[in-house]
């Protein structure tokens, strides 16, 4: 037993103190850590502790220029398990196994999974959806989502495009329009704790999600719909491979119809048609995209004799020729050392440059490309637009193949100026064309028309480029005539209609390799012939049997337009009896 | 019998002081309070780990409390003197349990530091504490007119090594806390106070110098040093070694001046590892605040005192010894703790006293205060 000695004391005095003074260090490190710094260490806690859960936008719809929803969206169910709120894991499993379709095995994995929220299968119909939750079992939630639906199912379906699993637009308008028609998708933030599990009474931060808009387009439903049915019966007559046409008003661009049957079905874009064998994915993909294929703007033909528009526009306009310019035509015309043949190989004999017009008579324009010149006759492609991407408001438009200028020799030149050995898409050449007969102004053809509300009020109007005026109005005029000459007494005869005066050009393209008689049949034609209010294009590929264009083409575009001219009020002309 | 030493007329009519009742109200205050916030740390992960059951830790605990507070009072009842004269047994004993559990104890999170017997685990550093306390006591007791010599304190460390060594192996900051028991009591029993200074001063230089020359990263391993990387900046290893660190601090910077509110922390949800141990300390400050958390501290701070004025007032040396002994330990907990939570210092884990869960932890800390209550109450002590 000895006595606590002073040197203990002063010894556990000063522990004492170094505790107050380490304890005093720490309080302030803490307020620093819980005052200063609060607001960094509370906003990475915040990202921490929030999950995000996606409120699906409603996406906007595409109504035609009658306000027909083309494009609409249908309540479907995303169904989805939560692992910890499970009660009876065997029900579940059976009842989402049958209800869905799916095998035991799939079911499993997600009810085992211990996450805040698995997904066991996305776009299950909503009866399906209504069904499952009438079971009420806990854990298994039925979410309502919205995909897109297409009311006429195969309508305009390479114009329309489809939407894929997130709702976003995978060809066509719907891609065009991303933009416009998503919407802004909506959020529920809600307080998790580290397994994911959202914390129950917790306040949830709600960002309403935001509907797109609607698109209206220039498409109308009944004459879109009426083109489909003359061209699916067309293809069938002629056992063709594809049949294709646009509708378009020629002062404006606005696309009435845009058509090219085998369609495919919107609601279901990925099935192929019976019949199709495919050995590899990648094949199956190439299959599909040929099915999606808009070839009205994707892909290039040799246009033949429409082109002859074209090259007469240029002549005219450059003073190369005159309608009574007196041609001679044997039958063939020798250039260089080629011998070109006209398509009557008897010959047309002496003719003036319009009735060569009329004819369609090779040599004529052989003649008139050669005077005009390489250079001449290039301008004028440059002159009108020929060389660039018409502008349609669809993706995947292509481009002319032309020669280089440079390359051009007279046999290139000579076949050029009737509409061979290049190419172009059929929209490029109708948008031509309708420069050429409108009064001379270029054109974009759209199909966008304006942007509405979801509840179709106020929006605004889609703006296209300022038109330009590239040809003089009287070369239009008489091109005016010299295609309602045509139909009215040369090779489009079979394509004029009763109490209308339509001016047109056929053409009968002959498929490369030469030889293989494989052919595009087509016409072009306006109407009424003095003030163009609507052109049509109508490009029937592969026919069986007869394949001029002047025979089975016209007769169809005939038929569209005995149906739509009075549909679009266009009043008959007492005068003219076809 | 020197002059120092204090006459023996002990009898049994001597009555016993009551018990410091300041001690008494916040050492109940602190235990109470640790029961609180321990059920709101772990009764939503509870909840999910024993279905429907979000007691089943604070069950645990409160039993592991009673227990303990059984064994306090036991120890009340025994002489102080009886129990340092056990330190010659319960030393070779602590020394080999500390041995025997790096080679037969049960591995968790990679390093062997428990004993467990059924249900039962207990951790053999803990008990080392205990006994250098006690054989500590005893020694400087022995050695009590030796104060102003050089070579106490050599013997003192080395009577420390053979328990200090084995724990250390197994257990960092157990190490740490006995060094620093052995240190401090050292000083209070030496003469030569301004020797302890430099020696600090000396190890906090030769450390500093260590990491900036590189010496530190050629010598320590590469997962020791990429922890005091992760403590230079957190931030930079958030999935690593940051971790747990980081996610208390998370914790600590949500709490802001008055806190969350009890119940309502974010980080207690599975997002902080050792939320109802280590890391206790940083849900008292998301829920409660730097009101809160400071309100404890001064709680720590009381207690010290305190420990201060029963040491300081102890009848004679070994009740002295024994009290400062137990002040020193839980000081330093207290401090590690708190430090490691804030980042102050690398992570190494120390459990907050009487706050955080543990079983065997409780125990002995109680039986320490149970010693010190002892001590108090001890007649004949001077004033």
């Amino acid at each position: 037993m000895y006595y606590v000695k002073t040197l203990h004391r002063r010894g556990i005095l000063i522990i004492g103190l170094l505790f107050l003074l380490a304890v005093t260090a720490l309080s302030a490190r803490l307020g620093n850590l819980m005052l200063v710094q609060s607001g960094h260490y509370q906003e990475l806690a915040d990202e921490l502790h929030t999950r995000e859960r996606k409120l699906k936008a409603k996406r906007g719809e595409i109504i035609d220029r009658n306000g027909t929803v083309l494009a609409s969206n249908r309540t479907v169910c995303t169904v989805s398990v939560v692992h910890s709120q499970i009660t009876d894991e065997e029900a579940v499993v059976e009842v989402l196994c049958r209800e869905l379709g799916l095998s035991e095995e799939e079911v499993r994995k997600r009810t085992e999974k211990v996450t805040a929220r698995e997904i066991v299968k996305t776009n299950v119909d909503k009866e399906i959806g209504d069904r499952i939750r009438e079971y009420d079992l806990s854990g298994v939630k039925v979410d309502e989502d919205y995909k897109r639906y297409y009311p006429y199912g195969e309508l305009a379906s390479k114009v329309l495009g489809f939407t894929g699993g997130d709702n976003q637009g995978i060809i066509g308008l719907e891609v065009q329009y991303e933009e416009v028609l998503k919407g802004i998708d909506g959020s529920i933030l809600t307080l998790t704790d580290a397994a994911g599990l959202e914390i129950e009474n917790a306040a949830e931060y709600r960002v309403e999600p935001v509907e797109g808009n609607t698109l209206q387009i220039s498409l109308d439903w009944n004459i879109q719909n009426y083109v489909t049915q003359v061209c699916s019966q067309m293809m069938e007559q002629k056992q063709a491979k594809r049949v294709s046409a646009i509708v378009m008003n020629p002062e404006n661009g606005e696309i009435y119809a845009m058509v090219s049957v085998p369609e495919f079905d919107l609601n279901d874009p990925f099935t192929l048609p019976e019949g199709t064998t495919w050995e590899s994915g990648q094949e199956k993909q190439n299959l599909l995209n040929q099915m999606w294929r808009n070839p009205n703007i994707s892909d290039t033909y040799e246009p033949g004799s429409t082109f002859k528009v074209i090259t007469a526009a240029a002549a005219l306009s450059s003073g190369a020729v005159r309608l009574e310019d007196g041609f001679s035509c044997p039958g063939f015309c020798i250039v260089e050392d080629r011998r070109i043949r006209c398509h009557k190989t008897t010959g047309h004999g002496a003719e003036s440059f319009l009735q060569g017009f009329m004819n369609s008579c090779n040599p004529v324009f052989i003649q008139t490309g050669l005077r005009m010149g390489v250079e001449t006759f290039y301008s004028w492609f440059q002159q009108l637009k020929l060389l660039e991407k018409t502008g349609v408001d669809l993706p995947g438009e292509a481009k002319m193949i032309m020669h280089d200028p440079e390359d051009m020799g007279e046999v290139e030149l000579a076949t050029v100026s009737f509409g061979q050995s290049f190419q172009l898409t059929p929209l490029r050449l109708l948008t031509t064309i309708s420069s050429i007969i409108n009064g001379g102004h270029t054109i974009t053809p759209h199909f966008g028309v304006a942007v509405l509300n979801s509840d179709e009020t106020e929006g605004y109007r889609l703006k296209r480029p300022q038109e330009e005026q590239i040809l003089e109005e009287a070369v239009s005029e008489t091109m005016r005539y010299c295609m309602e000459m045509v139909v009215a007494q040369g090779g489009g005869a079979n394509g004029a209609v009763e109490g209308y005066a339509v001016g047109g050009k056929t053409a009968t393209s002959e498929k490369l390799p030469r030889g293989n008689g494989k052919y595009i049949s087509s016409f072009v034609g306006f109407a009424p012939a003095d003030d163009p209010q609507v052109i049509t294009i109508l490009l029937i590929d592969e026919p069986v049997g007869t394949y001029y264009g002047g025979v089975i083409a016209a007769p169809a575009v005939k038929t569209v337009y005995e149906n739509i001219l009075p549909y679009l009020g266009i009043e008959k002309d007492e005068g003219n009896n076809g | 019998m020197t002059k120092s030493q204090v006459p023996q007329k002990r009898n049994g009519r001597e009555r016993r002081k009551r018990p410091d009742p300041c001690l008494v109200l916040v050492l109940s205050f602190l235990l109470l309070f640790g029961l609180i916030i321990l059920y709101s740390s772990t009764g939503y992960v509870d909840a999910k780990e024993h279905p429907g059951n979000p007691y089943y830790t604070i069950t645990r605990q409160s039993v592991f409390l009673l227990l303990a507070l059984a064994v306090m009072v036991a120890v009340t009842r025994i002489d102080y003197h009886r129990l340092v004269g056990l330190a010659w047994i319960l030393y070779p004993v602590s020394v080999l349990l500390g041995i025997l559990v790096l080679f037969f104890g049960r591995e968790v999170n990679g390093q062997k530091r428990w004993f467990a017997v059924g249900p039962i685990s207990f951790q053999p550093a803990e008990f080392a504490k205990l006994t250098l306390i006690l054989t500590l006591t005893s020694f400087f007791h022995r050695h009590y007119q030796e104060s102003s010599r050089l070579s106490l304190i050599g013997r003192a460390v080395l009577l420390t090594l053979p328990v200090f060594l084995p724990v250390v192996d197994a257990n960092l900051s157990s190490g740490l806390i006995i060094a620093g028991i052995a240190f401090f009591l050292t000083f209070t029993a030496s003469e030569r106070k301004p020797l302890f200074f430099l020696l600090v001063a000396a190890v906090l230089v030769f450390c500093v110098a260590a990491y900036q020359s590189g010496l530190l990263a050629s010598v320590l391993d590469e997962y020791q040093m990429n922890r005091v990387y992760a403590w230079l900046d957190p931030e930079q290893f958030p999935l690593s070694n940051g971790f747990q660190v980081l996610q208390g601090l998370y914790a600590i910077g949500a709490g802001g001046l008055f806190g969350v509110g009890l119940g309502n922390s974010l980080q207690k949800l599975g997002y902080l590892p050792e939320a109802q141990n280590d890391m206790i300390f940083s849900i008292i400050c998301e829920e409660l605040g730097l009101t809160g958390a400071v309100f404890l501290m001064i709680l720590f701070v009381i207690l010290m005192w305190r420990f201060l004025v029963i040491a300081v007032h102890a009848a004679d040396d070994e009740g002295m010894f024994l009290t400062a002994g137990v002040m020193i330990h839980i000081g330093i907990q207290v401090l590690l703790n708190i430090s490691v939570v804030t980042n102050t210092i690398p992570n190494t884990g120390v459990s907050l006293p009487f706050i955080s869960y543990g079983g065997s932890s409780l125990l002995f800390l109680l039986t320490e205060i149970g010693i010190v209550f002892r001590v108090s109450t001890e007649p004949n002590a001077i004033n």
